[in-house]
């Protein structure tokens, strides 16, 4: 019998499986970047946590927990676009801002000549906030105040590292409309992260 | 040949982010470079835009 790395025992079981856990929302995020659909993404997360705990002797503690999620929620993603390969056609969204003019809250960062409305203040010690959790969360919840395209062209092109060029196959859309809505995902995070963190702790 | 032109900080901000996907006009850099000298606000900006890349990075690897 092949004795599993690690994991091999209940208290390590089950350790792994409440480490499990605070992976979820970024699982669901990456699968929403795929499938666009929030419910189908929650299934197909589920799908792979199950998967994962069956297999967590295979977790070889070499790569992060994390990342070895992932590739098992990527095969799980495949998996599940076989599956409902007709239906897809079905639920692709509609765009959600209008590319051709600037949306409302743009309208507010720049005053009407183009400057800045208000001078963009420094950010205090922004690698002590990636060493804390709190921020992610953060960055969790204004990723998720983004329309919802938007919010996935900027998770696939900076969170999973995909070229434009293939953002824009995937979604359809031309290279200048990918890059308006990356930069308004941008500034918005800014804007987000400004508020709720930086500026904020000063308080 | 270079066209200098002033660019609003709208402008500027936005060449900043295109930049991060594909590569500038050799007059969008100059423009832009001549922008930020005088820019606090854009430099700023341009730090803050590079800080959010790597949070995005991070959070892919990161075991939060």
């Amino acid at each position: 019998m092949v004795e599993p790395k690690n994991f091999n025992s209940p208290e390590k079981i089950s350790a792994l499986f409440a480490e499990i856990e605070t992976h979820r929302g970024y699982l669901i995020r990456f699968a929403i970047a795929k499938l666009r659909d929030a419910v189908q993404a929650e299934e197909v997360v589920q799908e792979a946590l199950l998967a994962a705990l069956d297999g967590a002797g295979g977790f070889s503690g070499q790569s992060s927990l994390r990342t070895w999620l992932t590739s098992i929620l990527k095969f799980k993603i495949i998996d599940f676009q076989r599956r409902v390969i007709v239906e897809r056609a079905h639920f692709s969204s509609a765009p959600d801002e209008d590319e051709s003019s600037d949306p409302e809250w743009m309208d507010r960062l720049f005053d009407d000549s183009g400057h800045w409305g208000t001078r963009l203040a420094e950010w205090a010690n922004p690698d002590e906030a990636l060493a804390q959790k709190q921020f992610f969360a953060v960055f969790e919840q204004c990723m998720d105040k983004l329309p919802r395209t938007t919010s996935r062209v900027f998770f696939k092109r900076e969170v999973m590292g995909v070229d434009t060029d293939e953002i824009c196959k995937e979604e359809d859309i031309s290279a200048s409309n990918c890059w308006v809505m990356l930069h308004r995902a941008r500034l918005a995070l800014r804007e987000c992260l400004d508020r709720n963190w930086f500026q904020g702790a000063k308080r | 040949m270079s066209d200098a032109t002033e660019l609003s900080c709208k402008e500027a901000a936005r060449l900043m982010s295109k930049r991060q996907d594909a590569a500038l006009t050799e007059d969008e850099q100059e423009n832009l470079k001549n922008h930020l000298y005088d820019c606090l606000s854009c430099r700023r900006f341009e730090q803050q835009l590079g800080f959010l890349r790597q949070l995005a990075e991070r959070y892919r690897g990161e075991a939060t």
